[in-house]
């Protein structure tokens, strides 16, 4: 058998994310993986296309609070608007989940989050070593875990936010 | 400030990147390699994401197969793929990206056990493009499967 290769060429010119799909969805869908700002011309090269059309379709995206960008610096970095994002996720919660079931829910994350304080013992998960062990495999354990640790102190905020919105019936601010 | 991960084995992983597994997702469901997505535990806390490969493109020896991603706020992430055999027995790899002190931040875990971990370079990080490499290289395991 011939061995494996984990980092094929890719044989067509387009990778097989792009197939099928126009240049707006895949800028747009650049946008969305990056977590911090970097240059249109960049997100140009992941999107193939030239990098005045990935600006022109990333200004629309920043207009629609989706992007954000950065005029301190030259040239301007984009990179996903967090916050709006954030608000989108909590908004989807908060229409499709009664109160009730999200307060049950924050419930149970808060179990969850006691088990990982006592697994851990300490209250702050940025404070647990992580990566320093001999075995490898303690290392992804200890990865998961303190990740989805971290992931469910977060989305304790997430959930409160849907309540709020839930109870003011999708705004923010009680009419 | 907090140690920044990529310098040392310091700091910590950051929670699961909900936008990039949604993100995934999305594009997974639109492959034909792919029969089905879940997210664990649900749509509304994505933290991994299953994606079950379609065994029927495999010769009859191999029953199941599946990709388990997590990606990490902090721009690491981790592919296990897993196929299950007739006889029970598992042939598995994982595409990883996190500190340790043993290899390269970016490094590959081979099969069939997972075990060993060689130092691995991609041309681009971005979650589409690591995807796209997986699933060509998992499209050439089929291939080297049906030629045995």
């Amino acid at each position: 058998m011939t061995e494996f290769d984990p980092a094929p060429e890719p044989s067509a010119t387009e990778r097989r994310w792009q197939q099928g799909e126009d240049t707006f969805s895949r800028v747009y869908d650049v946008a969305m993986g990056i977590t911090s700002p970097i240059p249109a011309a960049k997100i140009a090269d992941i999107a193939d296309c030239s990098p005045n059309t990935a600006k022109k379709h990333l200004d629309r995206l920043v207009d629609m609070g989706i992007v954000s960008v950065s005029r301190d610096g030259r040239p301007m970095q984009y990179e996903r608007n967090e916050g709006y994002l954030e608000w989108q996720d909590a908004s989807r919660i908060a229409d499709e989940l009664t109160v009730e079931e999200i307060i049950n829910r924050v419930g149970e994350l808060e179990e969850e989050r006691a088990k990982y304080e006592d697994e851990f013992d300490a209250t702050d998960p940025t404070t647990v070593s992580v990566y320093d062990d001999d075995s490898h495999e303690t290392i992804h354990d200890r990865m998961a875990a303190v990740s989805e640790w971290r992931g469910i102190i977060r989305d304790i905020r997430l959930y409160e936010l849907a309540r709020q919105l839930a109870e003011n019936d999708g705004h923010l601010i009680p009419a | 400030m907090k140690p920044d991960p990529a310098d040392s084995n310091s700091g910590s992983p950051g929670p699961p990147d909900r936008q990039t597994l949604q993100l995934l997702d999305r594009n997974l469901r639109t492959e034909a390699l792919i029969v089905e997505t879940e997210f664990d535990p649900d749509t509304y806390e994505p933290r991994l994401l299953h994606a079950l490969v379609d065994a029927g493109q495999y010769p009859e020896t191999v029953v199941a197969t599946r990709v388990d991603i997590r990606w990490f706020t902090t721009g690491d992430f981790s592919f296990h793929y897993v196929e299950t055999h007739q006889d029970d027995s598992r042939w598995e790899c994982r595409w990883d990206r996190h500190p340790n002190p043993h290899n390269a931040r970016l490094h590959f875990h081979q099969p069939p056990t997972a075990v060993e971990a060689t130092d691995l370079s991609l041309s681009s990080r971005h979650p589409l493009d690591v995807y796209s490499t997986v699933l060509d290289a998992i499209e050439g395991r089929i291939q080297s499967l049906w030629e045995d």
